[in-house]
C-alpha cells in the first residue's frame, strides 16, 4: 500500500493538533456530558407514577361508556324539529 | 438546535448501564477523538459541542462497561461516523458518497487563489485537500492518518472489508500526496515571487 510523503504528513499532523479542542472547549464538553449523565440517572431512579386500581379504572371505564352513550344519544336528537 | 437526550425511561436504560466514574473515563478518553473526527470531517466550529454531546448520549446508551478498549474505540469511532455523516446530510453538504468527478490523476488541482492558500492555517488547508476525497475515502483517511487506527480496526469501525478499506485507503493516499504536492508546488512559488528572486 503507497504511503503519505513527509510534506502531506507534517501538514496532517498540524491540522491534527489545530482540531483538537482546547483545554476550556474539553472542560466545558467534559461537564456538559457528565451532567447529562447524572440528570439521565436521576430519572432512572426516580420513583414510578402510581397506577390505577382496579376499582379507579373500572370507574374510568364506565364513565367513558356513559359519556359516549350520551354523545351517541345528543347526536340521534340535537337538531331534529319538534312537530 | 437542542441538546441531545440521554435515555431517561426505564425501558431505554441500558442493562449493564456503565458506572458513573466508567462514564467520566470514557468521556475523557474519547472526547477528543470524537470533537477532532467532527471537525477535520467539516462540521461547522459552532456544531462541534452539539454534536459530541449527541455521540456520547448514544455511547451512554450502549456501553456496559465490559467491553475491552480497543473494542469500546471501534465502537465510538463507529458511533461518531454514523451521527457525523448523518448531520453532514442534515444540513445539505453535497452528497459525499459520490467521488469528486473533477480530480485527476496527479494533474492540476483547482485549489482557489495562491494568495488565499498562504493564509490559510494548516487545518483549512487539509479540509481543502480532503475536499478531492469521496466521503466514504474520507473516513478511512482520517481514521487510518489521522488518529492512527489499525486497519482492522478502521474496517471494522466503517463496517467494511480488509479489500474495500485497502482500495479506499489507497485511492485517498494518492490523491492526498498529488493535491498536497501540488499545493507545497503553489506556496514555493508564491514565497519564491515575495522575496523578488526571479
Amino acid at each position: 500500500m503507497n504511503e503519505l510523503r513527509p510534506y502531506g504528513r507534517e501538514l496532517l499532523e498540524a491540522a491534527r493538533r489545530e482540531r483538537t479542542p482546547n483545554g476550556a472547549e474539553r472542560a466545558r464538553v467534559l461537564k456538559a456530558l457528565l451532567a447529562a449523565a447524572e440528570h439521565s440517572r436521576l430519572a432512572v431512579e426516580a420513583p414510578a407514577p402510581s397506577k390505577l386500581n382496579a376499582a379507579s379504572k373500572i370507574f374510568v371505564l364506565l364513565a367513558l361508556a356513559a359519556l359516549i352513550a350520551f354523545g351517541v344519544y345528543m347526536a340521534g336528537h340535537v337538531g331534529v324539529p319538534r312537530r | 438546535m437542542s441538546a441531545p437526550e440521554l435515555p431517561t425511561s426505564r425501558d431505554d436504560a441500558p442493562a449493564g448501564a456503565p458506572s458513573s466514574d466508567g462514564y467520566r473515563t470514557v468521556c475523557e478518553n474519547h472526547v477528543d477523538f470524537v470533537w477532532r473526527f467532527a471537525a477535520i470531517r467539516g462540521v461547522d466550529s459552532a456544531a462541534l459541542e452539539y454534536l459530541v454531546r449527541k455521540v456520547f448520549s448514544v455511547v451512554h446508551g450502549r456501553i456496559n462497561g465490559l467491553e475491552e478498549a480497543s473494542e469500546l474505540r471501534v465502537s465510538i469511532a463507529g458511533i461518531t461516523r454514523n451521527i457525523v455523516r448523518g448531520f453532514l446530510r442534515q444540513i445539505g453538504n453535497r452528497s459525499p458518497l459520490e467521488p469528486v468527478a473533477e480530480r485527476g490523476g496527479g494533474g492540476s488541482f483547482d485549489l482557489g487563489p495562491v494568495e488565499a492558500l498562504s493564509k490559510k492555517s494548516p487545518g483549512e488547508l487539509v479540509d481543502l485537500i480532503l475536499t478531492q476525497l469521496s466521503e466514504p475515502e474520507r473516513e478511512a483517511f482520517i481514521l487510518c492518518e489521522v488518529e492512527g487506527f489499525s486497519l482492522t480496526e478502521t474496517a471494522a469501525a466503517l463496517h467494511i472489508s480488509a479489500d474495500t478499506l485497502h482500495i479506499r485507503l489507497t485511492e485517498a493516499r494518492r490523491v492526498f500526496n498529488a493535491v498536497s504536492a501540488h499545493l507545497r508546488a503553489e506556496l514555493f512559488w508564491k514565497s519564491r515571487d515575495a522575496d523578488g528572486k526571479p
